[in-house]
């Protein structure tokens, strides 16, 4: 953990627990047709908002961005998501593997090995996602 | 002369890559496609992060 002078507290591996509840974010960076398998700390479920770009000058929100409940544990699913964006997907149909999803779009699947979600970039370059899990 | 990132392979994992900045420590985890997945390609994504055509 470093606080800089500016007070900025930065973790830069690990989660936040409050009051037992523990808080996951990560920023990735994820190369064209390429897919993360992430894992969260004590978390297979959560409110996943996954945005990309968030860093920039352009957020891409209302294109690439998604806000959805998911549970990507043993028996993964997930309702319609909050928000969507023009070009953001769901999958429950397996690991995804770069190109599972449609071209042009990030594609977020709950299936594959539980507890891993993956975020697939078919957005035509490589981006920076910010991903939090409450 | 100390190279500008070292490269890790995250553990469990086909294609991600723990970068950390030799200078400042900074750490960044990046996932590669398939067909260029060596820790030079990790590398190359962060240095030459344009995040596209962004508008």
């Amino acid at each position: 953990m470093r606080i800089d002078s500016a007070g900025i507290v930065e973790i830069a591996e690990g989660s936040v627990t409050l009051n037992g509840n523990t808080i996951n974010a990560i920023q990735v960076t994820i190369a064209d047709d390429a897919v993360a398998a992430l894992t969260f700390n004590n978390r297979s479920g959560g409110l996943l908002w996954v945005l990309c770009s968030g860093q920039t000058t352009y957020p891409q929100v209302t294109n690439f961005g998604g806000c959805v409940p998911v549970d990507f544990g043993a028996s993964p699913t997930y309702p319609t998501p909050i928000f969507a964006g023009t070009s953001f997907a769901m999958n429950n149909n397996g690991a995804l593997t770069g190109t599972t999803g449609t071209n042009g779009f990030v594609t977020v699947g709950t299936a594959g090995t539980a507890g891993t979600l993956y975020v697939e970039n078919r957005t035509g370059s490589s981006k920076q996602f910010q991903i939090t899990l409450l | 002369m100390e190279p500008e990132y070292t490269a890790q392979q995250i553990e469990g994992t086909d294609n991600g890559w723990m970068l950390t900045e030799s200078e400042t420590g900074k750490k960044h985890i990046v996932f590669c496609n398939a067909n260029a997945n060596a820790a030079e390609d990790a590398v190359a994504l962060i240095k030459n992060q344009t995040d596209g055509d962004l508008e």
